[in-house]
């Protein structure tokens, strides 16, 4: 077990690395480390430097154990409050505690993803392979200019986006393949009472031509 | 097994030794409620049933090290998708391991105290971001959940007027927004059918989760200890059936037993914990399908 090594480790320390010794002490209990390897009682140990160490021990002992997994929870959630806030992280995720807050949840953000035909000012939707369903996870989750850039482009190479360009450039008399237009949009749902309606609200729209067009 | 601590033979050993129960209840919900990475919940699982069925190694830094760290790479890796009880699990288990390190004497007091500021911290964001966000207090928030969200169609059908055909074609109008083009409004049916209960809804949510905050942020004086615990199981029981959220359910349950010092209560705090499982069957579902909801 890699307790006894470190009891070892411990009992090479000796007193030459205060910090880091007492940091292991904290984090291996005295039923492990036990008064083995050479092992001083921490109070005599500290004795030497003053009482001030070892009362910062027995305040980092007093402390870590009771207060610090809510101290890491305050600081996600404060950054989470951020996020949601400078960028457009949904308040459901993140760690922030904001789910049923809002219906601005994932959920409720919708991406329409079509071809645009300039000639004939005709659009076929298309599907999001199931290859990006990651990306699509993350622009709905957090998104951004660059996430929905990133999407297009793999879309962009993506066989399947382009069988569907093709197959709508057959069906479609007097179109121009080379001229078709990637038309990404991220809505999110808002629900207008007095009109009892849900509406989309664009969040991002990104238009890229077709670098693989013939 | 008779208290070895105090020597109390007519005390059972889940009775006393409070540490080692929050950890069996901690495994229980960990084989179900994971991070959804594959090797994260084969990993997890592996350890939960090791810990389940040896009691030695529950008690080891070394096993919460491993669980900690698989549930903190899980959240660095995917933190803007996972849920807001995955992050409160990492933490229970971060605590959990950080008791572990302590004398066996001090660990029921440190986890009892991570149990209420957790609880509080928890409650305490839930409020506020409940309080600022821009569609709650005005009650859209419930209105549109109740109208379209079918984890909400037996509470809206027993409680409303609405019928499940209504619940059914609103959403079919929502699924119609999802295809590229069709961004015109869609029309809901039934809003006024809900005004009120959305309205209560919306105070009656953020009204407990506020109570509970400051409830538990309180000192454990006379009253306050039994008020606050009667309001969370209340909560518990209520909130958990209307949405049943498995996994927030469970932790808050561990956190209430946790700080609990009545037997009596605990065991009231673990019904609630199998109550909160049973509130996970498809009530909806099975009364659509036995005719009960029109």
């Amino acid at each position: 077990m890699w307790s006894h090594s470190l009891r070892a480790t411990l009992g090479e320390y000796g007193s030459q690395s205060v910090g880091f010794r007492g940091f292991l002490e904290h984090c291996i209990p005295e039923n492990i480390l036990g008064q083995q390897a050479g092992r001083v009682d921490s109070s005599q140990s500290w004795s030497h430097h003053g009482g001030t160490m070892h009362q910062l021990l027995e305040l980092h002992r007093k402390f870590v154990p009771y207060w610090l997994p809510s101290l890491v929870l305050i600081l996600v959630a404060i950054n989470q409050l951020r996020l949601a806030h400078e960028t457009n992280l949904s308040p459901w995720k993140g760690g922030g505690f904001g789910m049923f807050s809002t219906i601005d949840s994932p959920g409720e953000r919708l991406l329409h993803a079509e071809w645009v035909f300039a000639d004939s000012n005709q659009s076929i939707p298309l599907d999001i392979p199931e290859h990006l369903s990651a990306d699509l996870r993350k622009l709905t989750h957090l998104p951004s200019r660059k996430q929905l850039q990133i999407l297009a482009s793999k879309l962009q190479a993506s066989p399947a986006a382009h069988n569907a360009q093709a197959h709508a450039a057959h069906d479609t008399v007097g179109v121009d393949k080379s001229r078709a237009t990637l038309a990404l949009t991220l809505y999110r749902r808002k629900w207008n009472r007095s009109a009892h309606a849900v509406e989309l609200e664009t969040l991002f729209e990104l238009r890229q031509a077709d670098d693989h067009g013939e | 097994m008779a208290n070895e601590l105090t020597g109390d033979s007519s005390q059972t050993w889940w009775e006393t030794d409070i540490f080692d129960v929050c950890c069996l209840l901690t495994l229980i919900l960990l084989l179900t409620v994971v991070p959804q990475v594959w090797y994260i919940v084969v990993l997890i699982r592996v350890l939960a049933i090791a810990g389940l069925t040896i009691p030695k190694i529950r008690k080891l830094p070394e096993f919460w090290i491993a669980i900690t760290g698989l549930l903190a790479s899980a959240i660095w890796l995917n933190w803007y998708w996972l849920d807001n009880h995955l992050y409160l699990e990492c933490y229970w288990c971060f605590a959990l391991l950080l008791c572990t390190t302590i004398p066996a004497r001090q660990r029921h007091e440190a986890l009892a105290t991570n149990g209420r500021n957790l609880l509080v911290l928890s409650m305490g964001f839930a409020v506020l971001w409940k309080a600022i966000s821009p569609d709650y207090l005005s009650g859209e928030f419930f209105e549109f959940r109740l109208l379209t969200d079918a984890r909400f169609e037996f509470l809206t059908a027993i409680l409303t007027d609405l019928d499940a055909t209504t619940l059914a074609w609103n959403r079919e109008q929502l699924l119609s927004q999802e295809s590229a083009g069709m961004v015109a409004p869609v029309v809901l049916q039934g809003q006024d059918m809900v005004a009120g209960l959305s309205r209560w809804m919306t105070w009656w949510t953020i009204g407990i989760e506020l109570i509970i905050a400051v409830m538990y942020a309180l000192p454990r004086w006379r009253g306050v200890e039994l008020s606050r615990e009667v309001i969370l199981m209340c909560f518990l029981c209520t909130t958990y059936f209307a949405a049943p959220v498995v996994g927030f359910g469970w932790l808050l349950c561990i956190f209430g037993f946790a700080q609990c010092r009545s037997p009596v209560r605990r065991r009231i705090f673990f019904l609630t914990f199998l109550l909160i499982q049973i509130y996970a069957m498809p009530i909806g579902q099975v009364a659509r399908d036995s005719g009960l909801l029109n």
